[in-house]
């Protein structure tokens, strides 16, 4: 007893100093950044606050914060944009990504050519992607203007990104086109590894191609399009770059062209990631902190309901 | 072997068409990044066999007007200072690098002047006769000289013929090479006062053409400039991406060869919380992170960008999964030939985690080479560790827009990447389905 126990110390120990390097960086960089916010998001910025030492020295302020945050309008308006921004890409990105995978599944020559030119984009740079997409974008002399001017078209004079209706959109569609090889990847592996015995069985039933999918390719891609719910919720709740890349200052406002809502002046592609940027750009750290909190127990709030989901799929 | 089918074909095309969607960003990068100044935002990629020029203005009927012109493509603003006209300073058109200025009722006589370039003085003074002919000097590249009721032209081309001065009004007139220097000069008369708008047109060779519309100047301009070096911007990049991407490695490696093969005392625990932060989107952390980087006084420096980020809980994941594969027995095997903790971890665990080892480097050096926002902010605008992104957004921040320059310095964002892509493309793949499918 005394031996094993002995033992076991030993590993413990073993463990830790394998652990410790990773340990450290996690309780100072992740785990200490969580309390620390909390207590952040109690206090404030004012006029007397040391700017050598602001974090040090923030006046405590209660729930003023979240109350403040809670009955802004815009704080609203950016959760909506943001939730407007998921619908937008999320079911495209899975249908897209499905699309191409069930395309390159038909064992074709070159598909593995196909494969890595859509995958390739979703490794590059957002920041430098999204600009180049601005410049192809662009009213007058952008591509896409002079190739639909061919055809007697033209782009709206402001341009696709300067217009409050289309802005989102069209970023969504950037992002939807960029992110099509991560879906493509995921379900392309995924269905190679559906047996072809069950393909043939529903062959022998005469099953149509349309059956076929619906009733077994798409059933046995459920763990993977319930991934691409999550990681493009997170990726919604994360969005700031590209939305700061393509509708940033030149175009109108910071969070892009502003529009009229509930008598406030929003911008249209503010979502939480660029109003929280942009109470942090203001020095204003109470409120940011607590931005964060609200902003974690949404998520959490959505990561458990993501989880019952697939419970209740399982 | 498969037979030609009419479903694959339109496979093909479809996939192409997409591919072709794609990649479209990329292959706009590299053709406008290549591109003169003032040809950036023009269709134009092959060179016309006959090219024109800018239009020009000038007017019939008020006695002697001289066109003065100057071709620069730094230049901002260009002014010109003629004896002619007592001297004084007069501010010329800017059609995309070409700078023109009309002067009219300018008396015969024999005339010097000097153009000013962004404020400096050229130093040099030109001669000018007007009336008699237009002198011709190295900075005056093409000018018309109106008198009377007609209007002397005058090209400076490189020798191909056929010239032609174009009039809005559809009349062409053909300049015959009259001069050594290169000059083409031609006449029209009988004209009725008023306006008058022509541009000329010259036959060029097809090199000579694609000189004109495509140069590596913005690449050389860009990795040098002064206010965004980017040759920095690349160095930094590479230095936090690679850095962050050795030291994640090393530390996910270590933890997930325990968490993988080691019973330790609060291990469940443990993992609980680190799997629980992965459902916290990343964004939340920017502002203590923030704060206690600022308070390490790390601002401005490569530990603040590469630090911060080494504990990677997916790459935990990933390594803990992969290491779990490796049968106990080679640690057992190891173990009885008097392996040390360490041994076993250099000689069983890192050799068989190469691959999965490799696929989190790339994963972790593209992420930190793209990070954008984090290193923004933990960059003042003057820092000497701005990154590629960081420096692209404040070039893009400046008031004039200089497309091909900007582009130039994305190839040096976006080519790398796409090379390390190419090579190991394999490994990317292998860590995206290993991190998603065993969900």
């Amino acid at each position: 007893m005394s031996i094993k126990s002995n033992s076991n110390l030993r590993e413990s120990l073993v463990s830790y100093l394998f652990l410790a390097p990773f340990l450290a960086i996690f309780i100072i960089f992740l785990g200490y950044p969580m309390i620390y916010s909390l207590y952040l998001s109690f206090r404030s910025t004012t006029f007397s606050t040391d700017w050598y030492n602001i974090f040090g020295n923030m006046q405590y302020v209660g729930l003023a914060n979240y109350q403040s945050l809670l009955t802004d309008t815009r704080f609203w308006w950016s959760l909506g944009l943001t939730l407007s921004y998921a619908v937008l890409t999320i079911p495209a990105s899975i249908a897209l990504g499905l699309w191409l995978a069930i395309l390159l599944n038909n064992k074709l020559k070159g598909a593995s050519f196909f494969r890595s030119a859509f995958y390739l984009p979703n490794v590059l740079d957002l920041y430098v992607v999204g600009t180049i997409w601005v410049l192809i974008l662009s009213p007058n002399y952008g591509l896409l203007d002079i190739l639909l001017g061919k055809i007697g078209l033209h782009l709206p004079e402001s341009g696709l990104l300067a217009n409050p209706y289309t802005a989102l959109p069209t970023i969504a569609l950037v992002i939807v086109l960029k992110g099509a090889g991560f879906g493509m990847i995921l379900f392309l592996s995924a269905i190679q590894n559906i047996s072809e015995s069950i393909y043939e069985a529903a062959d022998i039933d005469g099953a149509s191609w349309w059956q076929k999918l619906r009733y077994i390719t798409l059933p046995l891609l459920k763990p993977v399009i319930l991934f691409m719910i999550i990681t493009g919720t997170m990726s919604a709740l994360n969005a700031f770059t590209e939305i700061y890349a393509m509708a940033s200052s030149k175009y109108g406002g910071f969070g892009g062209p502003y529009i009229e809502f509930q008598g406030q002046s929003v911008g249209a592609t503010s979502l939480s990631g660029l109003y929280l940027y942009q109470l942090f750009e203001r020095a204003e750290y109470g409120k940011t902190a607590a931005f964060s909190y609200l902003l974690m127990i949404i998520a959490l709030i959505i990561s458990f309901l993501n989880a019952r989901l697939l419970k209740v799929e399982k | 072997m498969e037979r030609f089918s009419l479903k694959n074909f339109f496979v093909y095309v479809v996939l192409s068409i997409g591919c072709l969607i794609a990649l479209l960003p990329l292959f706009w990068m590299l053709i406008i990044a290549c591109k003169q100044q003032g040809q950036a935002l023009k269709l134009e990629f092959l060179p016309e066999p006959n090219a024109l020029t800018a239009p020009y203005q000038i007017t019939v009927g008020k006695t002697n007007q001289v066109t003065l012109e100057y071709h620069s493509d730094s230049a901002q603003s260009v002014q010109v200072q003629t004896s002619f006209n007592k001297d004084q300073l007069v501010e010329m058109s800017n059609d995309n690098g070409t700078f023109w200025v009309n002067f009219y009722d300018v008396a015969q006589g024999e005339y010097e002047y000097e153009f000013i370039i962004d404020g400096v003085g050229s130093g040099i003074k030109s001669k000018l006769q007007v009336a008699t002919d237009l002198s011709s000097n190295t900075k005056l590249k093409n000018a018309s000289l109106s008198k009377n009721n007609s209007i002397t032209f005058r090209f400076l081309g490189r020798g191909l013929l056929p010239v032609k001065a174009l009039l809005a009004d559809g009349r062409e007139i053909e300049l015959t090479k009259t001069d050594s220097d290169g000059y083409f000069t031609g006449q029209v008369d009988g004209l009725t006062p008023g306006d008058y708008s022509y541009r000329f047109s010259y036959a060029r060779g097809f090199w000579d053409g694609i000189k004109e519309i495509y140069t590596y100047q913005n690449f050389i301009e860009i990795l040098f400039n002064r206010d965004f070096p980017f040759l920095k911007f690349f160095l930094n990049s590479l230095i936090v991406a690679s850095f962050s991407g050795i030291f994640t490695v090393a530390f996910c490696t270590m933890a997930g060869y325990v968490f993988a093969k080691k019973n330790f005392l609060g291990k469940r625990i443990l993992w609980g919380i680190f799997l629980s932060t992965m459902l916290v989107p990343g964004l939340i952390f920017m502002l203590p992170q923030f704060a206690i980087v600022t308070k390490l006084g790390w601002i401005n420096s490569y530990l603040g960008m590469v630090v911060p980020h080494l504990g990677n809980i997916f790459g935990l994941y990933l390594l803990r999964q992969y290491i779990e594969t490796i049968p106990d027995s080679l640690f057992e095997a190891a173990k009885i030939d008097g392996a040390s903790e360490w041994q076993l971890f250099t000689k069983v665990v890192i050799p068989l985690s190469m691959p999965i080892m490799l696929t989190l480097f790339l994963l972790v050096f593209v992420g930190q080479w793209s990070n954008f926002l984090w290193q923004y902010i933990t960059n003042t605008p003057d820092s000497a560790y701005r990154t590629l992104p960081v420096g692209l957004a404040l070039f893009k921040g400046q008031y004039d827009i200089r497309w091909e320059q900007m582009m130039a310095g994305a190839c040096f964002s976006i080519i790398p990447i796409t090379i390390l892509f190419v090579i190991a493309q394999r490994f990317f793949v292998q860590g995206m389905t290993s991190g998603a499918v065993k969900e």
